[in-house]
């Protein structure tokens, strides 16, 4: 009997719940883009530096192209444990016609000194091929360097040797950046541990991010991040979790309209219940209808919005040449339909109380 | 008069029956969003974290976009020491010596109108001369060494050659560069963030038109004792989307007000455990504010004419 009354209910007021339907979708696709916008954020630097997985070691700062870590002193930490592969990467900012790039380094002894790897949009943009030479400047050390476009690079990062980077950065031989360090499970934790990190205080899957920031002068202490754009905004003072409750907030914020669409669904349906009322069907059979209504409302919207977020990218953030685009993850969705699910039938419910009584 | 009479009688009912919290619910999302998401601290503030802000770079550029640039161009040319030759880039600033110099922090006692800087190592393998030959376009000119640098170009500052300039190299702040990154930065985030509360105050087009009509549907009873008191359809509707219209405007200049004072107080709060810039009110919070109270004025009517035929 329920479906019965859910399908002649939704014949009946199929106008109302599409158009609720529409609404829905719609706040919760904006919340969901709020959300993943914010949450791109903080995979920021992964995604500029193409690092996805291992163990990052980098030093405090306010981000890769400040921070610095001593080759010598990891390796000393480290010296003794086997079946690890280390990458050492310096970055530096570097000014070419009045705009900002940057400038990592590559281990490569075949290449000339003064050899840059460009990306081919970038190229483009500045009009410069293969063979061509760019004057580049320096922040940190005030200096024009004259620089070889020997080849392209498929990131938004540029490349150079890593003495160039070195000179351009202006800090001694020795110091990168960070260092990307892989291996099984087990010599990643042995890695974490001769860091001074109980390795039980970190998942060792995906991206683990330790930093190093120096207590006095020959003492350092290790921190352990999950991201390592998270790794570097808490040294302006911002925990991640200050951040995501910021996002929760908006994303919820920006949905409470649903309350008033589920009070409306109500005063829309009404005249279709009281029909059912007078046909013998219990209260609690139409509350259950009304329930079951709200879910599959809600169920169908989320899809919708699923499928908007998937093919309108409207929205996007664009740092150091590189687009960010929303980045929404399995969790987030189940926090905006949960709650989208929440404040409707709870509209509902007011709705029910007020209007139909 | 008459409109004044009944759209007065139409508003205190509304404010008696509370009827201003539907409303207040609907408009809440969209206008406190508008003024936390448009309020974040101006982000080139935050160039005192900068070390050594001040302190210039020179910058090469095909236009001249500051107070603070020279004409140059970047040649092909031959050092000449002691017989000895050497081939390399020069970059040929037309500026005097001195000034460039001093700005740049590579020397303190330079006092020659002209001369030149070079890599150590190039100094190094030159042996050390105090005074070079540079050829440059067939012409020979001696310059005294001016300054060392660790770049992998010769620097040759005068404003006596005569030689085409297509570039010019301009002395900028370091800070100049974050505060324009961080700036670019939060100019997108601006727009992204204004685009999004745009979209939200569309969508919440149609909630504003359901709470419209709840407030419509509670008058309904004031409505039909006024028309049986003579007033005209056509007056009353005019009333009822005027009590709309202006319930519309207070609820958004309350929420607005609120909203401002949540910023604030949240922002002073935070600033003790933050170090953080204080908030900016921007001018197109108005705009958007504008926006939202067209919207009002635009659902009003069809809310009206939906209940009241």
């Amino acid at each position: 009997m329920i479906m019965t009354i859910l399908r002649r209910t939704i014949i009946t007021r199929s106008h109302s719940i599409v158009y609720s339907i529409l609404i829905l979708a719609l706040l919760s696709w904006l919340s969901l883009t709020a959300l993943g916008l914010i949450n791109s954020l903080f995979w920021l630097y992964e995604g500029f530096l193409g690092v996805n997985e291992g163990l990052v070691i980098s030093a405090r700062g306010f981000s890769p192209l400040t921070a610095l870590i001593s080759r010598s002193e990891i390796e000393q930490k480290i010296s003794s444990i086997s079946n690890i592969t280390i990458e050492y990467y310096l970055v530096t900012p570097i000014l070419i016609n009045n705009r900002v790039f940057v400038l990592r380094s590559i281990n490569s002894s075949n290449l000339s000194i003064n050899c840059l790897f460009i990306s081919e949009n970038i190229a483009r943009e500045l009009g410069v091929r293969v063979g061509d030479r760019l004057l580049a400047s320096s922040i940190f050390t005030s200096e024009i360097y004259e620089l070889e476009v020997c080849g392209y690079t498929n990131g938004y990062v540029f490349e150079a040797p890593y003495d160039l980077v070195l000179k351009i950065r202006g800090v001694s031989p020795g110091y990168y950046s960070y260092a990307i360090i892989r291996g099984p499970s087990e010599a990643l934790s042995s890695v974490i541990k001769s860091l001074g990190v109980r390795p039980e205080e970190s998942r060792l899957t995906g991206l683990i991010v330790a930093v190093f920031s120096r207590i006095s002068s020959n003492e350092t202490r290790v921190v352990l991040h999950r991201a390592i754009t998270e790794a570097y905004i808490t040294s302006f003072g911002l925990q991640r979790d200050y951040i995501v409750y910021f996002a929760y907030t908006i994303a919820v914020a920006s949905i409470l309209g649903s309350l008033i669409v589920g009070l409306d669904i109500v005063r829309r349906v009404k005249s279709v219940f009281k029909v059912f009322r007078l046909l013998g069907v219990s209260k609690r059979t139409i509350m259950i209808v009304l329930i079951l209504l709200s879910v599959l409302t809600v169920f169908t919207a989320s899809i919708l919005a699923l499928l908007l977020h998937r093919y309108v990218g409207v929205f996007t953030l664009s740092v150091f040449n590189y687009t960010l685009k929303p980045r929404v993850e399995g969790e987030l969705v189940l926090v905006v339909f949960s709650v989208l699910l929440i404040l409707y039938i709870l509209g509902l419910l007011i709705g029910v109380i007020r209007e139909v009584e | 008069m008459q409109f004044l009479i009944v759209t007065r009688t139409l508003l205190l009912s509304a404010i008696r029956k509370r009827l201003y919290t539907t409303l207040l619910a609907s408009l809440l999302a969209p206008i406190l969003l508008l003024i936390v998401l448009l309020s974040i601290p101006d982000l080139s503030s935050l160039n005192y974290m900068f070390i050594d802000a001040n302190r210039p770079i020179l910058v090469v550029s095909s236009v001249k976009n500051s107070e603070n640039c020279y004409l140059a161009t970047l040649l092909e040319g031959s050092l000449i020491v002691d017989n000895s030759s050497l081939k390399t880039s020069i970059l040929i600033i037309s500026a005097k010596a001195l000034r460039v110099l001093r700005e740049l922090g590579l020397t303190k006692q330079y006092n020659y109108t002209s001369g030149v800087v070079l890599s150590g190592d190039l100094y190094e393998a030159l042996k050390k001369p105090r005074v070079i030959t540079v050829l440059v376009n067939q012409d020979i000119h001696n310059y005294t060494i001016a300054g060392l640098w660790g770049s992998n170009i010769v620097l040759l500052i005068d404003d006596s050659l005569e030689i085409q300039l297509d570039k010019y190299v301009c002395l900028k702040p370091r800070g100049e560069f974050l505060s324009n990154l961080l700036g670019i930065f939060e100019n997108d985030l601006l727009n992204t963030a204004v685009l999004w509360i745009f979209i939200l105050s569309l969508i919440y087009m149609p909630i504003v038109y359901i709470a419209q009509r709840r407030v419509i549907e509670a008058l309904k009873v004031d409505v039909n004792v006024l028309v049986e008191c003579g007033v005209s359809i056509r007056r009353v509707l005019l009333s009822i989307v005027s009590v709309l219209v202006v319930l519309h405007v207070i609820i958004v200049l309350y929420i607005s007000a609120l909203g401002v004072v949540l910023v604030y107080t949240g922002w002073s709060l935070l600033s003790y455990i933050l170090p953080l810039p204080m908030p900016t009110l921007r001018a197109i919070i108005i705009q958007l504010l504008l926006f939202e109270i067209l919207l009002g004025f635009l659902t009003a009517y069809p809310a009206c004419r939906g209940v009241i035929e």
